[in-house]
């Protein structure tokens, strides 16, 4: 199981999201990433936070950023991916993987296959916001800022990996209570992220997840990633 | 367009980083945190804590946390929280040669007044010259290298000596801009005292090329290598703030009992923090004000507001009152050795849009209170003492 970093960009500004609800500053892009390959994580997500409609101009500057960026780590990069030009830009970056949200709630099949045509479908990996109401998953929407239904199989067919991300417990110290069969698709295509803690890491450790991801808690306390 | 917190004097222009939410800025969000927290529980898992370091002391440890200190009342506060749990600490304090002679007197009174065993590091006064030469000349930062070392050199010593526990008082970022929720208990991590109290850079960026330095002798700058490769045995630091509830002004003004002496400014109502240098509130206030737009007691003011002294008005009154006050570079000029020309040159080209406010005089026997400073702050600020030594590079007694 990889243990990774998810590193949240907001023009230019790395920030730590708290319940989905409350930004806080975390600092700049290069500390952040230079201190995690330190401590030896396996792979940093560089999420753009974007609800609703993007700003091109936002994002030339944070594709500016991402290319300055000294890192050996394997990177993943996503959020405001919404058209094949942009697929394009951040193909001359170093970045191995590719978050997509919004065109895996739309089906949006043309940018879908445009980018497994750039960066093949190895490097997909689907983001799901989400969060447990009632027992029943709902899942958020970013390009549209609201909570609404998704085509599992289509995501399952047409991505790598699935991110579920948990809005609910996102930035807090709090274990993600797991069952067995908890998520709609195996554990082994799935990346599980949203509160993540150490505690957490030895829970789901044999339960055969792809992978983790820290949020804020990353860089709140000093560990080696590997030692986990 | 610049966002104005609703409740406080903070944009969002601040060197830590700032969030908003409804015009409420990320500081006063999260000082809001306070009323809602379990204290008592929090003071329990400082006990957990230190009974864990007591356990390093049983395997035959002498100190089992070391405490960053600088003499100032903070580290007054912190030392009398320590002892109530009867932990047994080592203090580690840095000769930044910038101490005035409140500044020794307060740190030699400190070792004294609990009786504890102390480190006093005096780094080689050349190099650290011109480490404050090179920073100021780069990032108009005179307190780089006093930071550094104030940051790392206690890491250094834990790691040596195999202590286990580094004890900080304040969690600033927390503090003063809502950084990090008290939920998430942050520790010390190499990562904050760079991204925090570094502006991004280790040693060896600030030296860069054109400072007459040898990296070799600056290892005690830097963050000690062998608590980068972390493991269980790396010391864990902890901020007294995640544990206790903060009231910098209330808490200082208590440990006077102490002998403590609070010095008389200027620049600030506030004779207590960083009581005892000679940089802080005239070269390190000119250069900040330079960098962030802002100065210091504009984080003063907003911690009173957030603690219900001050209303919002009168702490813009109050700003405004104290940004009127005039700096005198001329004393840490002489201690830096710069020419009448060198002089002119950073007046000129450094800090031309602050000549206003520069002058050759000092007067801190004469300091008046603006008149919109509450009773209930003049009362625990009126005991100060002005300065009569500055720049002393070792002082000796109280």
């Amino acid at each position: 199981m990889r243990i990774g970093a998810s590193l949240l960009l907001k023009n230019g500004f790395c920030y730590q999201s708290y319940r989905w609800q409350f930004l806080r500053p975390l600092g700049t892009l290069q500390n952040a990433i230079k201190i995690l390959e330190e401590r030896k994580v396996d792979e940093i997500s560089i999420i753009r936070y974007c609800r609703g409609e993007d700003d091109v101009s936002t994002l030339d500057h944070d594709l500016d950023l991402i290319t300055k960026i000294d890192c050996i780590t394997p990177l993943s990069f996503g959020g405001g991916i919404r058209d094949v030009l942009t697929l394009q830009k951040i193909h001359q970056l170093p970045v191995e993987r590719i978050l997509l949200s919004s065109a895996y709630f739309e089906k949006d099949q043309m940018l879908i296959e445009k980018a497994i045509e750039l960066f093949g479908k190895q490097a997909l990996i689907a983001v799901l916001p989400y969060r447990v109401s009632k027992e029943k998953f709902e899942y958020f929407h970013c390009r549209l800022n609201q909570f609404l239904d998704c085509d599992m199989s289509f995501i399952d067919k047409h991505s790598n990996e699935v991110m579920f991300y948990n809005i609910d417990l996102e930035g807090c110290n709090h274990a993600i209570q797991l069952e067995p069969h908890h998520f709609p698709l195996p554990n082994p295509k799935i990346i599980l992220s949203g509160g993540v803690n150490r505690t957490f890491i030895k829970k789901v450790r044999n339960l055969d997840f792809a992978a983790v991801s820290f949020d804020n808690a990353s860089l709140h306390h000093e560990f080696n990633f590997s030692e986990l | 367009m610049s966002i104005i917190c609703s409740n406080c004097l903070h944009n969002d222009r601040h060197p830590f980083g700032i969030s908003f939410v409804d015009n409420i800025c990320s500081g006063c969000y999260t000082h809001q945190e306070k009323n809602s927290l379990d204290w008592h529980s929090r003071r329990e898992s400082l006990f957990h804590i230190a009974d864990l370091a007591k356990k390093f002391r049983s395997k035959g440890l002498t100190y089992d946390c070391v405490i960053p200190v600088r003499g100032v009342a903070e580290d007054y506060f912190v030392i009398e929280q320590i002892l109530s749990l009867e932990l047994n600490p080592l203090l580690v304090a840095i000769n930044d040669y910038f101490f005035n002679d409140i500044g020794w007197h307060n740190l030699h009174n400190l070792i004294t007044i609990f009786d504890l065993d102390s480190q006093i590091f005096s780094p080689n006064f050349h190099e650290y010259r011109e480490l404050v030469s090179t920073s100021f000349r780069k990032q108009l930062h005179i307190l780089y290298p006093s930071l550094s070392l104030n940051c790392s050199y206690p890491v250094h010593v834990a790691n040596e000596r195999g202590i286990p526990l580094i004890i900080w008082g304040q969690l600033q970022p927390l503090e003063q801009v809502g950084k990090f929720s008290h939920l998430d208990s942050v520790e010390m991590t190499k990562w904050s005292q760079i991204e925090h109290d570094r502006l991004g850079y280790d040693i060896a960026q600030v030296i860069g090329n054109g400072a007459h330095l040898n990296p070799q002798h600056l290892v005690y700058y830097d963050y000690p290598i062998r608590a980068r490769n972390l493991g269980s045995k790396a010391p864990t630091g902890i901020y007294l703030s995640n544990y206790l509830r903060w009231d910098p002004l209330k808490q200082n003004n208590s440990i006077l009992k102490y002998g403590f002496k609070p010095q008389r400014e200027t620049a600030t109502f506030d004779p207590y923090e960083r009581a005892g240098s000679s940089v802080y509130y005239t070269a390190h206030e000119i250069s900040r004000l330079h960098r962030h737009g802002y100065r210091k007691v504009r984080d003063h003011i907003n911690r009173e507001i957030r603690h219900g002294r001050v209303s919002k008005k009168n702490g813009e009154n109050l700003y405004q009152y104290y940004c009127t006050q005039k700096i005198n570079l001329a004393p840490f000029f002489d201690w830096l050795d710069v020419s009448e020309s060198g002089r002119q040159w950073i007046f000129q080209h450094l800090l031309g849009q602050h000549t206003d406010i520069i002058t050759d005089e000092s007067d801190s026997n004469h300091i008046q209170y603006s008149e919109f400073l509450p009773a209930s702050i003049k009362n625990m600020v009126s005991t100060s003492f002005a300065q009569t030594v500055e720049f002393v590079a070792f002082g000796k007694g109280i």
